[in-house]
């Protein structure tokens, strides 16, 4: 094996990402209807021979293919309550205290809920599976890429992304994206169709029939779905296009959860919004790195103490960051951070097979992983 | 004769909005001519040794630009996205980025593609194309490349055709010229042209009347055309590219103007040509080369 440091460091060293979602749309639909007429319009025979039957009947007869409608944002105004805590000079002052109480709380916010006809929430994504990991998108130091391509080649012989494969299908499967509209949702089903042409393929998983907080299964479906990514990822077929779309039966206008934007500037008007949705063009969006986030929480590797316990898979981030608990899973110190790994890795130094996983799947999402040229 | 490759609604994502260094908006056509460089050389490398993309036309049906305005709100600010946490699961300071979503057509002009290789030509296209990336956006989609000759200014009613409904970049940069000619700085030029002037004016009845214009008619914006040279070519520190020398630079920023390909009566009104000014150090983008 190569002696790490004497291969040159790359300053400048990035990667782009190899699962590549859209934004997702949000629908309201019902749960038989939708789900049936979507089936028949992703086959063009069936569809044809619907048709031509619809075509034949006398005029009165005829019903229009059901159709799920796109969901609009709604802004709402409400006089809230002030129930945050208060200093302790208030609490001690009832008459302080009511006058603080008594202030309205005005508040003007987006929501984004299902019409009373509907009780499912549909949303729609595509993504896209491109090979080329073992080559970075800009990397100034040959010798570094070379060595680099070696251990990526040699991974990909070896694991061919079976294992990574897996894990993202098992997430599409789950419907891990859909995120809080899934907290609560009845009935969930997922359909993922191939959209590569002349590769017409479906499948149809009954995501809460998946554990969240593993991957131990043997689903068939899953692993058909797998094999593709994975003869995607190691570059045995050009790319892999994928058309998700995912039905929540979550009720009858229910409340559904776009993704939130992130206005850091909201101006000083009086009528300014607390919280702002995202939307495509007037449809209710999911943003493309919130889908992202979901497809790739697949790190059940991270180190695991009294301090941190294990909490089910987590999202590929070279710190192990989960923003929503504000903890970053590996860190430097305990020598389990992407950096730590990566450069053992790519100058042909030994890592375990899941610290392999690992390294592969930050280098799938991408990023910019340049060392500092200053020491 | 031209031959063009034309791309037709290509869906991009999270685009990069810097459209100048000082304003955001479509993004720059050298992030266009880039990107349609980057596929000749990928085709280049992939058996097509003799193609040359030599001109290329960009043509606007849809942009979103990620930014929010609230009622009664003056300025508009940048949607930003959240970065992931640091290794202290501390949140890291937020850059501002402007990103926007596009949905255009491309027309390329092309030469050295044999008549008899055109089916895998396109094929070779739709597959370099899918896994690209462009002003630095996810390619999301595209429909189905296709090739058009046509005999010149002749039939350039053909091209334009394809190309609406949509917008396409117009150089004006003899707006800048005229005006620097009359003792102007630069960039007072162009915010001369940008500014709306709202003037009143109040009638025999006593009645005022407000009215509020540009200097010139027409969709006028500040638009990079390439770069200038400032330092020597050589060696830098860390550079991103071993082989190849680098030089310190700054943007050429311009005016340009949006008009519907309709209006166009020139192919050279259309097409922006890459061009490399040795004597001046000059990185060009742009049209009208016979006139340069």
């Amino acid at each position: 094996m190569a002696k790490t440091d004497k291969i040159a460091a790359a300053t400048v060293l990035a990667f782009e990402k190899k699962l590549v979602p859209s934004d997702g749309r949000l629908y309201g639909t019902r749960w038989e209807e939708g789900r049936t007429t979507d089936a028949l319009r992703r086959n063009p025979e069936l569809l044809k021979k619907y048709f031509d039957e619809q075509a034949r009947k006398p005029e009165e007869e005829k019903v229009p293919l059901f159709q799920s409608l796109p969901l609009k944002l709604q802004e709402k105004s409400v006089r809230g309550t002030i129930s945050n805590r208060l200093k302790k000079a208030l609490q001690d002052d009832p008459a302080k205290l009511d006058a603080e109480v008594e202030k309205p709380n005005l508040q003007t916010v987006d929501s984004c809920a299902l019409g009373s006809e509907h009780d499912t929430l549909k949303l729609s994504f595509t993504l896209k599976v491109l090979s080329g990991v073992e080559k970075p998108s800009a990397c100034n130091s040959a010798e570094f890429a070379a060595s680099y391509q070696q251990a990526a080649d040699a991974y990909i012989q070896a694991e061919g992304f079976k294992e990574l494969a897996k894990r993202y299908a098992t997430n599409l499967a789950n419907a891990r994206f859909l995120w809080r509209n899934r907290v609560g949702a009845e009935r969930i089903e997922v359909v993922v169709s191939v959209r590569n042409e002349g590769q017409q393929t479906a499948w149809t998983f009954d995501s809460k029939a998946f554990n969240l907080k593993d991957f131990d299964h043997n689903h068939s479906d899953v692993a058909a779905l797998a094999d593709k990514i994975a003869a995607a990822l190691s570059g045995q077929t050009e790319f892999l296009l994928l058309t998700v779309d995912a039905y929540a039966q979550v009720g009858q206008a229910q409340d559904v959860y776009p993704s939130e934007e992130l206005v850091l500037d909201k101006g000083n008007s009086k009528s300014k919004k607390s919280k702002i949705l995202y939307h495509i063009d007037g449809v209710a969006g999911m943003h493309s790195q919130k889908i992202g986030n979901a497809l790739r929480s697949i790190d059940t590797w991270y180190p695991v103490d009294e301090d941190s316990p294990y909490i089910g898979p987590i999202a590929v981030e070279p710190y192990g960051a989960v923003t929503n608990l504000g903890k970053a899973f590996r860190t430097p110190k305990a020598k389990a951070d992407f950096y730590t790994l990566f450069d053992r890795f790519a100058r042909g130094g030994e890592l375990s097979q899941t610290e392999q996983h690992y390294v592969m799947a930050v280098l799938v999402r991408g990023g910019v992983f340049g060392e500092s040229g200053k020491d | 004769m031209n031959r063009f490759l034309i791309v037709p609604r290509l869906k991009v994502h999270n685009a990069n909005a810097l459209s100048s260094p000082y304003t955001i908006g479509f993004p720059a056509m050298t992030a266009w001519l880039g990107g349609v460089h980057a596929l000749q050389r990928k085709l280049n490398a992939a058996s097509f040794t003799e193609l040359r993309f030599s001109a290329c036309a960009v043509s606007c049906h849809q942009i979103d630009l990620q930014t929010y305005q609230g009622r009664g709100d003056y300025v508009q600010s940048i949607v930003g996205t959240g970065n992931p946490l640091d290794k202290t699961g501390e949140r890291p300071s937020f850059i501002e980025e402007a990103r926007c979503h596009l949905n255009v057509t491309l027309a390329i002009e092309y030469q050295g593609v044999g008549m008899g290789d055109t089916d895998a030509f396109l094929a070779a296209v739709r597959h370099h194309l899918t896994t690209m990336k462009l002003a630095g956006g996810d390619i999301l989609s595209f429909g189905n490349p296709e090739l058009l000759k046509i005999d010149g200014d002749i039939e350039f009613g053909k091209l334009t055709r394809k190309l609406m409904p949509g917008y396409v970049l117009l150089e004006r940069r003899e707006l800048m010229a005229e005006a620097m000619r009359e003792g102007q700085d630069a960039i007072d030029a162009m915010l001369d042209y940008l500014t709306v002037h709202h003037r009143s004016q109040i009638d025999a009845d006593g009645q005022v009347m407000w009215s509020a214009e540009r200097k010139t008619k027409g969709w006028l914006v500040p638009i990079a055309t390439g770069f200038h040279g400032v330092g020597e070519l050589g060696l830098a520190e860390q550079q991103r590219d071993p082989h190849t020398p680098h030089r310190f630079a700054e943007s050429l920023v311009t005016l340009g103007e949006f008009v519907m390909p309709y209006r166009l009566k020139r192919l050279d009104d259309l097409l922006w040509r890459g061009r490399y000014d040795a004597d001046n150090n000059f990185y060009l983008i742009e049209q009208h080369p016979r006139n340069a």
